[in-house]
């Protein structure tokens, strides 16, 4: 993808290319108001904030190219919007990551496949939910957004190191409810 | 008992964050602790589905988007006066670089694949006039199933098999017949130990998951162990039990081998011996797949394998029967993995490697130099 969004990228800085436009407006969407939804907790005020920083980008396309890694400019912008936005609302800044209430896409079934797991992913699903606001969030990100390690660090401001424990305790829940003959004291 | 740093170094390699030692490192753990490959497995499928997202219209709301920056009266994009944008310039994607070795490509629609153990519709337990003497539950090539036991344990018949059991299972003992090759996880019941029947061994089980493989067509009969523990006894010698553990294979086979010229006892006879051998469950060098069992996840992996015993396993993997018009083709040696390719995408795969050709008949594929 990010071949490709450095070629949308050159489209719109040098031809005010909009089919260019629309197709990063289409990629990147539905996740930003997702995040912007981790903060905002309001459907509408998270797709403004996402709608202004396209228009941001847009205002701004002729130095377009000059962005080096844009889904992290993207997420981190609308992150800092989000917070604005929340100061001026709540007149109270977000103090912890682990305030949130994070949200994860229930897993896709395909119905095809006639499955005990239905049950296994129900379960697999519940064990996600349960995991701590930061730690959710932390995977979400890195496993149905994509990101890097890295590029979580700068968006969240926490450690590569606070990203590998995290995710750690995510996995280790999933594969716990995974594992399905986990015998009492055996423990992973 | 698993580290942080492993779920840590599964984290990675899942977020294509690992180095190649760690991969490495990773690699060495799920080696000593092979129960983890089946919860490895599972976790790589579910991570390569994208989540269920409420699908707003998104043309709806790129639109809304726009009026909203007319409205402010910004610059709006798609102005009919746009000028002339140059073709696009496309790139071909990069040539996957030859490996040595084959690999057979998974087309992204293919690559998701729903989590672990793919379970059949369960069949609805027999009332008591429906029981025959024996329930028989067969595979003909080209499909697998599922069965769910009397007692719960669940067994997975791969194509071309048949599981038998009495009426009687679980009363006593639960006893099954197999012949092909089948995936167990056995309900714990040490009142009642379950045993397999095969042509050449007998499997008696507490509560495990192992595979066993006993086709008619084949040399040998293997069993291998994921978890527990399995005790062995071959059909013929009954005082010997050999107890496998955990990511041990026993493999027997059962064509006697010319001994070489031992000293008759007088008047005896000496029984040719089955060759039996206890070694480690094979890994997919590629990705650590567990060869043995990848079928289970429907998923035909094949390590160095001479295409006249991988074709034995592509009959049954698609239904369909292979005829060698050359018989040097069927010492060439493959290394790969199918998961949802046709039989034409996977004969086009190996051929990169190897320099055959094939027809497809009706269901009978021939092969020439």
């Amino acid at each position: 993808m990010t071949e490709h969004t450095l070629e949308l990228q050159r489209r719109i800085a040098m031809y005010d290319d909009e089919p260019a436009y629309k197709e990063i407006f289409f990629s990147f969407h539905g996740p930003l108001v997702r995040f912007a939804f981790t903060f905002l907790e309001d459907r509408d005020a998270s797709q403004e904030v996402v709608s202004d920083v396209f228009v941001k980008v847009w205002e701004r396309r002729k130095t377009l190219t000059s962005i080096d890694n844009l889904k992290l400019y993207l997420y981190i912008s609308v992150k800092n919007s989000a917070l604005n936005h929340l100061a001026k609302i709540k007149k109270q800044p977000l103090l912890s990551l682990d305030d949130l209430n994070i949200d994860i896409p229930t897993p896709y079934l395909n119905p095809e496949q006639l499955l005990v797991n239905a049950e296994l992913m129900k379960r697999v699903h519940s064990a996600i939910n349960s995991l701590p606001p930061r730690c959710k969030l932390v995977y979400r990100l890195v496993k149905e957004d994509g990101l890097r390690y890295r590029e979580v660090s700068e968006i969240l401001n926490i450690s590569i190191k606070t990203i590998d424990n995290q995710l750690a305790i995510a996995l280790r829940k999933i594969g716990k409810a995974i594992d399905l003959k986990l015998k009492a004291g055996a423990m992973y | 008992m698993l580290q942080d740093r492993t779920w840590l170094l599964i984290g990675r390699k899942m977020a294509n964050e690992a180095s190649p030692q760690e991969l490495k490192e990773l690699e060495d753990i799920l080696k000593s602790n092979p129960e983890l490959h089946f919860t490895m497995q599972a976790l790589s499928d579910m991570w390569s589905q994208s989540g269920n997202c409420a699908s707003q219209d998104i043309e709806a709301v790129y639109n809304a988007h726009i009026s909203r920056m007319r409205e402010k009266g910004l610059d709006v994009p798609g102005k009919e006066d746009q000028s002339e944008i140059p073709p696009l310039f496309v790139k071909s994607p990069a040539r996957r670089s030859r490996m040595v070795r084959l690999v057979a490509v998974l087309s992204a629609a293919a690559a998701i694949i729903i989590l672990l153990v793919a379970v059949g519709p369960f069949r609805p337990r027999l009332s008591r006039a429906d029981i025959a003497s024996s329930s028989e539950i067969s595979t003909r090539n080209g499909s697998k199933t599922n069965i769910l036991l009397p007692d719960g344990t669940k067994v997975w018949l791969n194509a071309g098999s048949k599981l038998t059991y009495g009426k009687d299972f679980s009363e006593q003992r639960r006893e099954v017949m197999l012949t092909g090759e089948a995936y167990f996880d056995v309900v714990h019941d040490a009142s009642k130990p379950f045993v397999i029947h095969t042509r050449s061994m007998d499997i008696r089980v507490l509560g495990t998951e192992f595979n066993v493989k006993s086709y008619p067509d084949e040399k040998t009969t293997e069993a291998s162990l994921i978890r527990g523990s399995i005790e062995v006894t071959l059909t013929d010698r009954a005082a010997e039990k050999i107890i496998l553990k955990p990511n041990e294979k026993i493999v027997v086979t059962d064509e006697p081998v010319e001994e070489t010229v031992t000293e008759p006892r007088a008047g005896k006879t000496v029984p040719p011996k089955p060759i039996i051998s206890v070694s480690h469950l094979n890994y997919y060098s590629l990705d650590s797949t567990i060869l043995e069992t990848s079928w289970v996840q429907n998923r035909l992996v094949f390590e160095d394998e001479s295409f006249e015993d991988l074709v034995r396993k592509m009959e049954r993997w698609y239904g369909v029967t292979f005829e060698f018009a050359n018989e040097k083709v069927g010492r060439f040696r493959f290394t790969g993995k199918f998961e949802d390719e046709s039989l034409e995408e996977a004969l086009e795969a190996m051929r990169i490697t190897a320099d055959f050709s094939f027809t497809i008949g009706e269901k009978h594929v021939i092969i020439t130099k």
